[in-house]
């Protein structure tokens, strides 16, 4: 079940009306889990075992790490924890994966092997909700939160439906509070909520899903392309990830926000980050904090020398890499990050000195970073190391020599959105849909929620991010 | 307090009801204004045979419309010769198409007659009972998605709710709980009645519908060829030529005596007969004549219409293997439901025959 789907939109509301009729919290908790339940066994009810799976045993360690003081048992129970949901993610995510690299790594070596692969489906959203589940008990372990003694309550956090499948991977001390207290409906920001999802809705149904044609034929068959369609599909594909993912996460808050929870906030313009350090502090920000703060930190950080902290940087944006996907070009997209912010804070080390130039040179940093992102995005998309060499040697090279066109007119529609980015940056579209009447509001959301629905394709694509 | 903090939780439920209202209202009507205002949208073969007949509807006094039983089977050319030599000319196009049943038939000559076509005078409607069923190769199309309109959707809706209990007359509410509560068979009901639920709500809130806006604006003053499923003559008759295999041959003769032997008369379904009356009506009011045609197909079962209807006289039937024993050969046919080319045009000359039988004999104005 997709949020733009129909069906996501009548059982959003049954959810919706249920939740705020029940007076007690515990009923409204018990509610919301059978309703996220149901929705994630819509995708798959046979792996619905596995998320009540992890959620049990999470639990379990939770109360087993509350109980002990002793440091070798808890580093034990929590042991256990990781071990248990890396891996699960191991085992569904990168069997497959780590079996043929070693399979091709020993033909090369000179001993060919006959491994076999799996026929493994991967669950849907396990990269988030192992991510969501661990989050709780590093932070029982570290005390920087109680156990929760209520399995309802852990098994709510984990298995919450907006967020359980594409994030944002929401923190266990940020959400379990919200779960213990009664939601009030008069302090829901609805006006707020219902403009957040119809954003989001648009990102994802009218843009997103709308480039992604442009996007999939060139990367079919990326050689039969000239240059300037490298740059097109490249550029679209920028603004289609960012869209879809951004729109997933937005309808994803926007929905929590409507039954009184809040989540975190995912992304904050990241393509006007005028460096890479600062583009990950705008991109899937739940993720790159996640990682900074329990694989990052749990390395050792900054502390120490430079090399000491490069390679803790290096390791962090490697496994981020990996995380996305099992395949070669997500470790490399994991890599150039790495090598970038390394560069970067080289760069920042170097040019302490200079603070004003900083802000002169935005306007050269800032398309800058957004090209070197992009070059990061091929490997991302390209599927294999060799469609994205040709999309690189047209991109970066300009060595595009295939005759087919995407059609060069469609970089205006690049720049169209581009300048809409910007004045939405700018705040241009923050706060007047506030003003006015509820009644104006309801009757203008009518509309413009009927006249969005012409803009979309007829068959929906699913999240980019729900194969990660 | 508590009452006064109920009073106020109950004004604001009241302002929210009243809010959704005013949301879904604006969004109803701005759903319904849009679908009102758009252009047709492009459905490959029909909208090109749309627009073709639209350029050249004053040329014809005579449609067939139906599916590919009148596409591949009613040859425009034969029927006017023999109607020309029976002294009532008439001047043909034939307007079936691959897989158009009803209600999506009834949909495409609603679209026909709003042309206004002046010199109509006769309409022949393939009959068939309401098609419910789903496809599942052509369910993602928009062929799937166009016609269904609320008028269109309601009879299919209906003709799924009767075939849960046929033959008993329930209320609408007794019907719809019959559909969705647990009992044998009714998941097929319930699949379908949702399936075309949904696509009713896709077609009304316009789903997608930019794509039509950009054709529409593309192709703005500019001359559209004609479209290629017209055959030879550009008249819409497009002959097969497969012949039967053998195997399918043997199973054909095989089912077709069953067929005969279970032969049956019946009268269509009650939503069958609302939606043949409604195009009837629609028909007549153009100042033309409806006929009711049913090809010669294996299945023998002889629909008519109530004498309530008002249109049980102008059914033709050719699904009588025992009175058209010339049309169930198997060299004849190309499967079990289609005739060749050679028998398609001796199946035009009775046809034509016979509507001219019926003029001379008063029973067709």
């Amino acid at each position: 079940m997709l949020f733009v789907e129909f069906r996501f939109f009548w059982f959003f509301l049954v959810v919706f009306c249920v939740y705020w009729s029940l007076r007690e919290n515990r009923s409204r908790k018990l509610w919301l889990l059978v309703c996220s339940y149901i929705f994630y066994a819509a995708w798959n009810w046979k792996f619905l075992f596995l998320l009540m799976g992890s959620s049990l045993l999470d639990y379990v360690v939770g109360m087993m790490l509350a109980r002990t003081e002793n440091s070798r048992a808890r580093r034990g129970w929590l042991m256990l924890s990781l071990g248990a949901n890396l891996g699960t993610l191991a085992f569904f995510k990168y069997f497959n994966f780590f079996i043929a690299s070693a399979a091709t790594l020993l033909a090369w070596l000179g001993l060919p092997v006959s491994l076999h692969t799996l026929n493994i489906i991967l669950p849907v959203g396990i990269s988030f909700y192992t991510f969501h589940s661990m989050s709780y008990t590093i932070d029982v372990y570290r005390g920087k939160m109680r156990a929760v003694s209520n399995l309802l309550d852990v098994c709510c956090f984990i298995g919450f439906f907006p967020q359980m499948v594409a994030g944002p991977i929401v923190r266990a001390r940020l959400f379990l509070p919200q779960l213990q207290s009664l939601r009030n409906f008069s302090n829901v920001d609805v006006r707020g909520a219902l403009v957040l999802f119809l954003t989001g809705f648009i990102k994802k149904a009218c843009i997103a899903d709308a480039l992604a044609l442009s996007v999939d034929r060139y990367f079919t068959a990326p050689s039969s392309f000239d240059t300037v369609s490298a740059w097109i599909a490249v550029l679209f594909y920028a603004v289609q990830i960012y869209c879809d993912f951004s729109g997933y996460t937005d309808m994803a808050i926007a929905c929590a926000r409507l039954l009184g929870y809040e989540l975190t906030i995912n992304f904050r313009f990241p393509y006007f980050a005028s460096d890479i350090a600062e583009f990950w502090t705008r991109w899937h920000i739940s993720l790159s904090s996640w990682l900074r703060d329990y694989l990052f930190l749990s390395l050792g950080g900054a502390r120490g020398t430079h090399l000491f902290a490069y390679r803790n940087i290096m390791i962090t944006m490697l496994l981020g890499g990996l995380w996305h996907g099992a395949a070669w070009t997500f470790v490399i997209f994991g890599a150039l990050h790495g090598v970038g912010l390394v560069i970067h804070h080289e760069w920042k080390r170097l040019t302490r000195k200079v603070h004003a130039l900083r802000a002169a040179i935005w306007w050269i940093a800032c398309p800058l970073t957004f090209y070197f992102v992009c070059v990061t995005m091929i490997f991302f998309r390209s599927g294999d190391l060799s469609r994205a060499g040709t999309t690189l040697r047209s991109f970066v090279l300009f060595g595009g020599s295939g005759l087919e066109q995407l059609g060069v007119w469609k970089l205006w529609i690049f720049f169209a959105l581009a300048f809409l980015h910007w004045l939405n940056f700018h705040g241009t579209f923050s706060t007047w849909w506030r003003r006015g009447p509820d009644p104006v509001f309801a009757a203008a959301y009518g509309c413009a929620a009927a006249t969005v629905l012409l803009f979309i394709p007829q068959h929906y694509t699913p999240f980019i991010y729900f194969q990660f | 307090m508590s009452t006064s903090l109920r009073r106020r939780t109950d004004f604001s439920l009241r302002r929210g009801f009243l809010d959704a209202g005013i949301a879904l209202l604006a969004f109803v009507l701005v759903c319904a204004g849009l679908n009102a205002l758009l252009p047709f949208p492009d459905v490959d073969v029909v909208s090109a045979e749309l627009r073709y007949f639209k350029e050249h509807q004053d040329d014809f006094n005579t449609v067939f419309i139906g599916s590919s039983h009148i596409h591949h089977q009613i040859s425009p050319a034969i029927f006017d010769r023999i109607t020309s030599e029976a002294g009532h000319p008439t001047r043909t196009f034939n307007f079936g198409i691959n897989g158009m049943f009803p209600p999506e038939s009834g949909y495409v000559l609603e679209r026909l007659l709003r042309a206004r076509p002046r010199h109509l005078k006769w309409v022949f409607i393939e009959l068939d009972e309401l098609e419910t069923r789903r496809f599942p190769q052509a369910e993602a199309s928009r062929r799937s998605l166009y016609w269904h309109d609320w008028s269109r959707t309601a009879l299919v809706l209906q003709q799924i709710l009767d075939a849960v209990r046929p033959g008993e007359a329930l209320s609408f509410s007794r019907k719809t709980s019959e559909v969705f509560t647990p009992g044998p068979g009714k998941s097929d009901a319930r699949d379908r009645f949702f399936f075309h639920g949904a696509l009713f709500a896709k077609n009304f809130t316009n789903i997608g519908r930019k794509m039509d806006l950009a054709w529409w604006s593309s192709h703005l003053g500019k001359q559209d060829a004609a479209p290629k499923g017209l055959g030879r003559e550009n008249d819409g008759f497009v002959p097969q030529t497969r012949t039967m295999p053998v195997e399918e041959g043997i199973a054909y003769e095989t089912g077709l005596k069953e067929a005969v032997a279970n032969a049956e008369s019946r009268f269509v379904s009650a939503a069958t007969e609302q939606a043949y009356r409604q195009w009837a009506a629609e028909v007549r009011k153009m100042g033309a004549t409806p006929i009711f045609l049913v090809t010669p197909r294996a299945t023998q079962t002889k629909l008519g219409f109530t004498p309530e209807s008002g249109i049980a006289e102008t059914v033709m039937l050719f699904n009588d293997a025992r009175a058209y024993p010339q049309l169930y050969r198997n060299e004849m046919r190309v499967d079990a439901d289609h005739l060749n080319g050679v028998a398609a045009g001796e199946f035009t000359e009775l046809v034509a025959r016979k509507f001219s039988q019926l003029i001379q004999k008063k029973q067709i104005q």
